[in-house]
């Protein structure tokens, strides 16, 4: 019985730091002000769904996958064309050069 | 200890259901949140929300945002309907702007932008606008003022400075010379002398007149006088620079030499400004040498005296 009960709480505290041990070093507020100065929140939230996917729900995607960093890199830094309310549209870049702040947006995505 | 098994095979998969529920936050739904800040904003907060840049939604706490007041606008009563913006036309590839930007540099026009704004703020002290030199010059309410945040910084006694010495850049370093008005300490503002929206007189005095602005505080120096000093009653800034100066009482320049500019030698009443070529004790022949031209001459804003003509004609106490 009590074996049993600490198997269950290993496992939740377990579940629960998980995510946090594997998480990269992100800076927040850095990344919150590339994002915001971007215009990245103009179509995608944290945690709710607007005209693009929730950064949530982007995580949920990409951080289980090994290209997921790779992947996402080049969705923010590379024109491509996305659909919005049926219609076809440009989806923006990321506003800056900076490739250690373009990664740290990208771990940030991947962290909510 | 089956149904011990039981119990602890439940609160497992309590346990481990809580936990899928801690990260589930992933699978929101979208929902429309409705109108955030203003009435009817629904359509533009739809995108333009607490993730802007520049915080748009802090409207809300301005006058502007005040709900209850069926005068205040909306978004689209400044920005404009703007439908191309808000549904995107078929083959182009950049969403348009909104009708009406005001951000710096925008191609909206100046006179455009600030006829949003006139629309409910004409008249009053914004009754002289369109006849002022902000105006000629282009000059946009929203290059000063600023919408969104509850703290207008223009608005601000102690702040204002900063936002017209921005451009007014002389004025900048008259407010910071030893003798000045009390500007920077937010006793005096730039608007207690001028009414940047424009004014029926010149230099955006808030009276018609330099002198009837500055008379609103120094009121001791606007008579009437039984003798006037010419100057004085023309224009204070004749003798003072008002934003600051080097020299004291706000002087354009120090006595004798201020005085000099009219009372020369060979003009109008005045002392020699040269050293006297022998001993003498003659006011005349000492002319301007002490430099102190006011030391005698205390009344020079007008005086009142009835002592005689030539003391009171000569402003002497």
């Amino acid at each position: 019985m009590k074996i049993l009960s600490f198997i269950a709480v290993a496992v939740t505290a377990a579940a629960v730091s998980l995510p946090v041990a594997a998480a990269p070093q992100v800076n927040e507020r850095a990344a919150d002000q590339l994002v915001r100065k971007s215009k990245c929140l103009t179509c995608h939230a944290i945690d709710r769904k607007k005209d693009g996917p929730s950064f949530k729900e982007i995580a949920a995607e990409y951080k289980d996958d090994p290209e997921g960093v790779e992947k996402l890199t080049k969705h923010i830094t590379v024109p491509t064309t996305v659909e919005v309310d049926g219609n076809k549209e440009e989806h923006g870049v990321i506003d800056t050069k900076d490739e250690a702040a373009i990664l740290n947006v990208v771990h940030w995505i991947l962290t909510r | 200890m089956n149904v011990e098994a039981n119990r602890m095979l439940r609160w497992l998969s309590a346990a481990l259901l809580g936990v899928a529920l801690m990260g589930g936050g992933s699978t929101a739904i979208a929902q429309d949140r409705g109108d955030l800040a203003l009435t009817g904003d629904a359509t533009c907060t739809r995108c333009h929300d607490e993730g802007e840049a520049y915080p748009v939604l802090s409207i809300g706490k301005t006058r502007h945002g005040t709900v209850a007041d069926g005068r205040t606008p909306t978004c689209t009563s400044c920005h404009g309907e703007s439908p191309t913006h808000v549904t995107r036309p078929e083959g182009v590839a950049e969403r348009p702007l909104p009708d009406i930007n005001f951000k710096k540099g925008t191609a909206t026009p100046a006179v455009e932008r600030n006829q949003v704004c006139l629309t409910c703020h004409q008249g009053g002290e914004r009754i002289h606008w369109q006849t002022s030199i902000h105006s000629a010059r282009d000059v946009a309410c929203t290059d000063c003022h600023q919408m969104h945040t509850q703290h207008d910084k223009v608005k601000d006694r102690v702040q204002q400075v900063d936002v017209c010495v921005a451009c007014h850049t002389e004025q900048r370093a008259q407010i910071n010379r030893p003798y000045r008005h009390p500007i920077k300490e937010g006793q005096v503002s730039c608007a207690d002398c001028h009414n940047p929206h424009g004014s029926a007189g010149e230099k955006l005095m808030v009276r018609d007149t330099v002198n009837d602005t500055c008379y609103t505080c120094h009121m001791e120096k606007r008579g009437p006088f039984v003798h006037n000093h010419q100057p004085v009653t023309e224009d204070c800034s004749i003798c003072h620079n008002p934003h600051g100066t080097n020299s004291a009482n706000l002087l354009k320049a120090r006595a004798p030499f201020l005085c000099q500019q009219c009372h020369n030698d060979d003009g109008h009443r005045s002392h020699p400004g040269v050293l006297p070529n022998a001993r003498t004790t003659s006011t005349d022949a000492l002319g301007a040498v002490g430099r102190g031209c006011l030391n005698c001459h205390t009344n020079i804003h007008g005086g009142n005296s009835t002592q005689d003509a030539l003391t009171a004609g000569r402003f002497r106490r």
